[in-house]
């Protein structure tokens, strides 16, 4: 029960927000990709015996409303192509973690580096509104994950 | 160090699997389907288009009957499935790219034989492979091996997809990767060791013992995060898709999945099917031109050399035929154009790949050695921070062995030593990247330990 309510509660993060979905305000414009992206990276580090650190990295991407919509799709890329699947979000932001270690203190900031820029060489996103109707509005354009924008 | 032996050296091997007659594999399923000459390169042949496997012509498939392939199982040109010496089972919706190779089994001295034992792997189970598993480019599989079928689920991975990804260059040695655990690039887990849920191995580290598969201070690994999982499932959509529609492909025309022929099309990025050009203008390194200006379209189903899509090469065919191995796959499979200069000589297995946005630029003279890897990668947004859309390697570079360059710039004249990793990074002119050494983000993380 535990475990699941654990997995739950991350399903929720993994799409960006818990609350119930909602219609941003103002007319409807479909004919506008998301834009006013920011990317920022969060740290978290703990302690562990030996001298050492744990610590992980969080990338959170964030745009602006697009008014009238009910939702919002997120598709990722590859090196190997393209996802086809939509992940949709309730509010503009998807927040993932991208870097993850046990390392000295003085490694740490290293291996986030490694570790971001093979993300980023590995892993896009674009993202679409999508609006009561069902119908979405057109993709913005792909965004490296793991890098901080602007 | 535990090295994999060949048959015959000597009385301490332990040979673990007859050479002779396999049975079928142990974890096959009563849909799996053996890629017979009659069920390639579609498996099985009839199947319908969503559930099709398509196991490309230049794939290397031994003792067939022995082998169990599910449904929409992508085989890209240069793999190897060998199943004389054990039995290889692959799940479905699982990707064997270019120049994958797996390998049923091989003899083992007694001291991988009793590691083998304790990691519950028994020699006759040859190569056992679950569903979603991606073995990207240059991933060896050396049985006996188990990978994505034990583990448990990861609370990453709420829709419960449960996928591995092995990567560029890895190898799987006689070991059990559980399910929701990821390889990084020229990475190996060895004999006897699991490798366990929710767990991934850094880049370039041999991974020989139990402890250090478990316990991220030893260096070699580190948990998983959301990034991976992502990413994990992204890649098998898009070789699950590869399946589909090389397998309509064929069904049009069989000759147009052998030798140099077209890509597929039908995509929302590349929607039209193209051929490679020979005798393409050079172009300059800034955006790619959509087109090979200048250049001769040719379909050529009898090359030995599986090129795929629009490759706009600057050589005639006469000097690509001249300078390509057999066993060379070029595939512009998902859009972009690559730009492919003068080859002085392309070695066996070498592979270049790119999908739309992530074109390459490859200048003249360029010595590309045997089991290279040329990878374009990672999106970036006009106007935004190092949006590096291009792999870009300039004029008389020289590549060695088992190398990858990914998603870099490598300048004139620079080497790139045996089996480096050069990614996310700028070489510049002259400059020379040391044999096993890993350059990621313009700086040095060790060596390839293995």
């Amino acid at each position: 029960m535990v475990a699941r309510l654990a997995a739950l509660l991350l399903a929720a993060a993994l799409t960006g927000c818990a609350a119930a979905p909602s219609t941003a305000p103002g007319a409807p414009q479909r004919d506008r990709p998301p834009g006013g992206f920011a990317a920022v990276l969060h740290d978290e580090t703990g302690s562990r015996s030996g001298g050492l650190v744990t610590w992980t990295t969080s990338w959170e991407l964030t745009w602006e409303e697009v008014a009238g919509a009910a939702s919002y799709a997120v598709w990722y890329a590859t090196p190997e192509g393209d996802g086809t699947r939509a992940h949709e979000l309730d509010a503009p932001r998807l927040r993932l973690s991208v870097a993850t270690g046990t390392t000295t203190p003085a490694d740490r900031a290293v291996r986030r580096d490694q570790e971001l820029t093979v993300t980023a060489a590995q892993l896009s996103v674009r993202v679409a509104a999508r609006f009561p109707d069902g119908e979405l509005g057109p993709a913005s354009p792909w965004l490296p994950v793991g890098q901080a924008l602007p | 160090m535990r090295r994999v032996r060949d048959v015959g050296r000597g009385a301490a091997l332990v040979l673990v699997a007859a050479a002779a007659a396999v049975a079928a594999p142990a974890g096959a399923t009563a849909d799996g389907c053996s890629p017979t000459r009659a069920n390639r390169p579609v498996c099985p042949a009839g199947a319908p288009l969503d559930t099709a496997t398509f196991v490309d012509p230049a794939a290397a498939v031994r003792a067939p009957r022995a082998i169990s392939l599910g449904a929409r199982v992508y085989v890209a040109p240069s793999a190897t499935i060998d199943a004389r010496r054990g039995p290889v089972t692959i799940g479905a919706e699982t990707n064997v790219q270019d120049p994958v190779a797996v390998v049923g089994a091989v003899a083992r001295d007694a001291e991988e034989a009793a590691a083998l034992a304790h990691a519950g792997l028994a020699p006759g189970d040859g190569v056992v492979i679950g569903e979603r598993v991606i073995m990207a480019h240059g991933v060896t599989v050396v049985g006996p091996a188990q990978i994505g079928v034990e583990g448990s689920g990861s609370p990453l991975d709420p829709e419960g997809l449960q996928n591995v990804a092995l990567g560029q260059g890895s190898r799987i040695d006689g070991a059990v990767i559980e399910r929701n655990t990821s390889i990084s690039q020229f990475a190996r887990v060895g004999p006897g060791v699991r490798l366990r849920s929710g767990t991934a191995v850094l880049q370039g580290k041999d991974v020989t013992t139990q402890q250090e598969a478990d316990d991220p201070a030893l260096g070699k690994v580190r948990a998983l995060v959301q990034g991976d999982v992502a990413f994990n499932a992204t890649a098998v959509e898009a070789n699950v898709r590869h399946a589909r529609e090389y397998t309509r492909l064929a069904r049009e025309d069989p000759a147009q999945v052998r030798g140099f022929g077209p890509d597929p099309g039908g995509q929302d990025q590349d929607p039209d099917r193209e051929l490679p050009a020979v005798r393409a203008t050079p172009a300059d390194p800034g955006p790619l031109p959509d087109t090979c200006a200048g250049g001769r379209r040719v379909q050529r189903p009898r090359a030995g050399t599986r090129v795929i899509g629009a490759a706009c090469f600057a050589d005639s065919q006469r000097a690509l035929d001249r300078a390509l191995d057999d066993r060379v796959s070029i595939r512009v499979d998902e859009g972009e154009t690559f730009q492919i200069g003068t080859i002085t000589r392309m070695g066996r297995r070498t592979v270049l790949h790119g999908i739309e946005g992530t074109g390459l630029f490859l200048g003249d003279r360029i010595t590309y050695g045997d089991d290279v890897i040329v990878h374009g990668g990672g999106r970036g947004a006009p106007g935004l921070p190092d949006p590096r859309p291009l792999t870009v390697i300039e004029d008389d570079v020289v590549i060695g062995d088992g190398s990858l360059v990914f998603r870099a710039t490598v300048g004139a004249g620079a080497t790139i030593g045996d089996r480096a990793i050069v990614l996310g990074s700028d070489v510049p002119p002259g400059g020379v990247v040391g044999d096993r050494q890993i350059l990621i983000g313009n700086r040095l993380f060790g060596e390839v330990e293995w």
